[in-house]
């Protein structure tokens, strides 16, 4: 029997062959998987996490481009300098734990929604409820800010992200000072005061991330592309 | 041989094993992203409301502009005058200061006007009253500056938009009756630091 199969090609053909009949496996295995996970889903929960701003007094989910309603601003006498009421928070509307972090985006944009750059994103102030989520330095900039939830996010908490929104009054000193023209010509001993800020829009993005609390090490670094040290109850440390 | 052979079933197994393993790589994620913006108007302008009855002086300012101001009005003329708040009308939040401005004491609101400020024209020798005299309003305003202790401004941030060509008015006031002359083109605003008062 030994002598029958002693060739290395022959070996090597039904190595080739298990290989062949283990993708097949797999693939059949994926498909079982997926299969299984849509009719679990009428059944068990599922990993998800909900994102809800106040909106004229109730919470409500928001997801996708300008959802975000700011609805305590009056828009057409908006204060710079004031400090607006702005709650976002973010949910676990799941049946399972979960880590959770949200990376909050801030800039100017002008009346074409394009981006401007010029301009000072520190200037948006955000007010984040800092003693639950955990501002990572390391990735944070003027622009960007990331925030993890250290403790795992238990099925049916949830916590407040955002308390408000203000624009620093320094806005308002952002102002040069031009010649004054009247149909092309230039008005001697007149000027004109240009607000830099002026007609442009601030732009706030939130986006909250989850992962499975399970192997978190690995998940995390998977899913987030980061290093922690954790376990199934917290991340204790971002490397 | 042997050997050859078992490293061949060996690698075939690790392959096999390598492969069986990636569809198992796979974390429950989940993500939801939302955005908004809100524009920034922050353009400044007013608008001078003036009338004369009976030598008195009605002046109101219109915030024409796109955010809050502060608003202040002073006279000028000459010293054969005297120009003081008519007490026998509401001058309510409007008052007095060192610099001889009138200050109303509340933001003047985007598309609002302040109320009105009753000035009162005394001549005080008839005999040296020519047949033509002026009397000049200066008109200014600032930007309302919020925090959150409240509003405040600062004077010496005047809004010089020429200050639209309105922030003077000349009234010229004949023989008890007037006729308004409404401003050039070029900007004659006065900052804080204008020489109002008596000519």
């Amino acid at each position: 029997m030994i002598k029958k199969i002693s060739k290395p090609l022959v070996i090597l053909s039904v190595g080739l062959l298990l290989l062949a009949i283990s993708a097949v496996g797999s693939t059949r295995a994926a498909l079982n998987a997926r299969s299984e996970k849509y009719i679990m889903q009428a059944n068990t929960p599922k990993l998800h996490v909900d994102l809800l701003e106040e909106q004229n007094g109730s919470f409500v989910s928001v997801e996708g481009e300008d959802t975000l309603k700011f609805t305590s601003i009056d828009r057409n006498n908006f204060h710079i300098g004031q400090t607006y009421p702005e709650k976002v928070k973010v949910v676990n509307n799941d049946g399972c734990k979960e880590f959770v972090r949200v990376t909050v985006k801030k800039s100017w944009a002008n009346p074409d929604k394009t981006k401007d750059t010029t301009l000072d994103p520190r200037l948006i102030e955000l007010g984040v409820n800092t003693a639950d989520w955990y501002e990572n330095p390391s990735e944070s900039t003027a622009e960007e800010s990331v925030y993890y939830l250290l403790p795992v996010f238990n099925p049916g908490e949830e916590k407040i992200l955002l308390n408000s929104v203000k624009i620093n009054g320094q806005v308002l000193e952002k102002v040069t000072v031009e010649d004054y023209f009247e149909n092309g010509t230039k008005v001697e001993g007149t000027v004109v005061n240009k607000y830099e800020y002026n007609g442009k829009s601030f732009y706030v993005e939130v986006k909250v991330d989850a992962v499975q609390n399970h192997s978190p090490i690995s998940a995390i670094k998977n899913a987030w592309g980061i290093d922690v040290d954790a376990d199934e109850n917290m991340i204790h440390k971002i490397k | 041989m042997k050997v050859k052979k078992y490293a061949l079933i060996a690698t075939a197994l690790m392959i096999i094993g390598a492969t069986s393993v990636k569809p198992a790589m796979a974390y429950f994620t989940d993500t939801q992203r939302a955005t908004g913006m809100v524009t920034i108007k922050e353009e400044p302008s007013f608008e001078p409301h003036e009338k004369v009855e009976d030598m008195v002086k009605e002046v109101s300012i219109k915030n024409t502009g796109d955010y809050d101001v502060f608003v202040r009005v002073k006279a000028i003329y000459g010293k054969n005058f005297e120009v003081v708040m008519d007490t026998s009308k509401n001058n309510a939040g409007w008052s007095l200061k060192e610099d001889g401005f009138y200050y109303y004491d509340k933001v003047v609101a985007v598309g609002k006007e302040s109320p009105k400020l009753f000035l009162k024209v005394n001549v005080l020798d008839d005999a040296k009253v020519s047949k033509d005299f002026n009397i000049i309003i200066v008109q200014e305003a600032t930007t309302a500056l919020y925090d959150d202790n409240g509003v405040t401004c600062d004077w010496n941030k005047v809004i010089t938009r020429s200050d639209q060509a309105q922030g003077q008015h000349t009234v010229e006031i004949i023989n008890g009756t007037n006729t308004q002359q409404q401003p050039s083109g070029a900007s004659t605003s006065e900052g804080s630091n204008s020489n109002g008062g008596e000519q």
